[in-house]
Order: C-alpha cells, then sequence, then structure tokens
C-alpha cells in the first residue's frame, strides 16, 4: 500500500444517511438536489460550502464519465450512477458509485491512491500543472478528483468492484469535517 | 461593437450573469458557473474580450463567482491567459475577485489562478 499523507478518520457507528439518489445525472436533477445539500448541511456552514462543492464535482464525473448512459434522445443523454450524503456527530461522507470499465476502474484506483500520498502543497501543485496542461474546450481539466482532496483534507476512499468481464462498481467517499 | 449581456435564471442557475461593457472596459461575471459543455459558454466571452482588445482599450476583469467547477476553471484560466498576454503586449488590466470572506477555499483558489496565470488578481470580500 503506498504512503498515505492524507488522514483517514475513524469512523463511528451512529452513520445516518441524509441525502440519496440513483439514476440519471440530468444537470437539472442535480440542481435539485443541490439545493436540498446546503438545506440539510446549512446548521454546519463551512461545511456545507465546501459538500455543495464536492457534490457537483463528483456527481458531474458520473454526468459525464459513467459506462452507464440514459438516453432520452441524441440531446439528452447522461451517465447514470448513485450518490449519498451520510453523516455522523463529527463528520459528513459524501459517496458516488458508477458503472466505469474495468481498465478504467484501474486508473481510477491508481490515481487516487497517488492523490492520497500527496500532502496539500504538493497536492495543489499537481491541480495547478495539470490544469495549466489540460487542453481544456471539450475536455474540461481532468482535476475533480484533486480538487475533492483539497477541500476534504482526508484521503479518498476508493471501491473497486468487478462485476463482469467488461466492468466494475466504481465507489468513491469523500470525508469532511462538520466543524 | 455591442455589449456583451447574459443573464441567468433559476431553472438554469449553472450559468453566471454576464455583463461586458463596451464604453467601459468593465467586464463581470458574477453567480456560479457548473453547466455542461463548459466550452460553449465561455466561447463568446473570448471572442468578446478578443475582438475588444484589439482595439487597444483598457480592460476591468470583476469576477464574482460564488461557485465554479473545476470545467469552469480550465474556462477562466483561458480569459485570464489571454488578458495576461494582452498585457504583456503592453495592454493595460485590472482584474478584481470579489469573494465571501466566509468560504474557507476561495483564496486559495484564487492563489491558485494568480500562480498558473501569472497576473496580479486582487481580492475583494463582499461580505
Amino acid at each position: 500500500m503506498k504512503k498515505m499523507a492524507r488522514p483517514i478518520p475513524s469512523l463511528k457507528k451512529n452513520i445516518k444517511t441524509v441525502l440519496s439518489y440513483e439514476g440519471p445525472f440530468f444537470i437539472h436533477i442535480l440542481t435539485v438536489f443541490s439545493k436540498y445539500v446546503k438545506i440539510l448541511t446549512r446548521d454546519f456552514p463551512d461545511a456545507s460550502k465546501k459538500i455543495y462543492k464536492i457534490f457537483f464535482e463528483l456527481s458531474q464525473n458520473i454526468t459525464y464519465y459513467s459506462a452507464e448512459i440514459n438516453e432520452v434522445n441524441k440531446d439528452n443523454r447522461t451517465g447514470v450512477g448513485m450518490f449519498r450524503l451520510d453523516e455522523d456527530n463529527n463528520f459528513y461522507f459524501f459517496t458516488t458509485e458508477n458503472k466505469v470499465l474495468r481498465e478504467h476502474g484501474i486508473i481510477l484506483k491508481n490515481r487516487c491512491e497517488y492523490i492520497n500520498s500527496l500532502d496539500t502543497k504538493d497536492l495543489r501543485e499537481l491541480k495547478r500543472e495539470q490544469r495549466i496542461l489540460s487542453q481544456g474546450e471539450k475536455l474540461g481539466a481532468h482535476i475533480g478528483l484533486m480538487q475533492a482532496a483539497l477541500i476534504s483534507n482526508y484521503a479518498l476512499i476508493i471501491k473497486i468492484k468487478k462485476i463482469d468481464k467488461k466492468y466494475s462498481m466504481y465507489r468513491l467517499t469523500v470525508t469532511l469535517d462538520k466543524i | 461593437m455591442e455589449n456583451l449581456v447574459m443573464h441567468t435564471s433559476p431553472e438554469t442557475p449553472y450559468f453566471p450573469r454576464v455583463n461586458f461593457n463596451y464604453e467601459t472596459g468593465v467586464c463581470e461575471i458574477a453567480g456560479e458557473s457548473f453547466m455542461e459543455e463548459t466550452y460553449k459558454f465561455y466561447a463568446p466571452l473570448m471572442a468578446w474580450l478578443e475582438e475588444y482588445i484589439a482595439e487597444k482599450k483598457k480592460v476591468i476583469l470583476n469576477l464574482k463567482l460564488t461557485y465554479f467547477n473545476t470545467s469552469s476553471s480550465r474556462s477562466i484560466l483561458d480569459i485570464l491567459d489571454l488578458l495576461r498576454e494582452y498585457k504583456e503586449s503592453g495592454g493595460e488590466i485590472e482584474v478584481y475577485w470579489f469573494y465571501d470572506s466566509n468560504d474557507p477555499d476561495m483564496e486559495d483558489e484564487v492563489e491558485d489562478f494568480r500562480i498558473e496565470s501569472g497576473i496580479d488578481i486582487q481580492l475583494k470580500p463582499f461580505k
């Protein structure tokens, strides 16, 4: 296992689900849920702002990159997946899950492990370098996972589960302090 | 040249408000930016700025984004890079970032933009 520069919080038992959804990740659906994310986390304003950012970053990764697609017509197709917001006394946990090609799952796992091995200073530098190098335009910035890790300050928790020869299920959890 | 004005709405909160003024050179982007196909939204903003700076006029860029996704951040960097090149060729620019002082991450974001773009972005809290 690679060295972890980012801590993993100790989990308590009293975890409850605040909000969850499974289905197509159209932007209009995400917009509606984002309002609930703000409302349901308003008791912890700093964490609420962070969760809002992570919500969109990880959810839009499903929109663009999920291997399972919902297509209404040629102009309306989007990725399918799941998000869940959980909490215990001290933390929020934001989890997304979606289908990926098996080889992409391996790449994502390696990328998360590398991100987790970097401290904040090095991770910010990597993010800056990556954003400058990204081709932009249609390909985005490719720094979403880094951004989530920077906002979180904890290790990204990733699980890859094989579905069949071609696909895996990719689950990512981001942890946030409530205070 | 005409002004460039784009409105946001409750139905499309993922588009920021845009107001680029030809007479004053004040160019404002405000609200939230998390649309799909980011490049399609920002392409006309870049085109307007390219046409405007060809007239060698001063640009005052006011960024008032309370949230932007990482796709949008790439487009914002493209705008900042354009302004840096304009400044290096003798053009006059001022760039301000208005932010919520209660947002724990925005100062770091702007610092990253400063480093990546090489532009002096002045932070101004609006709360």
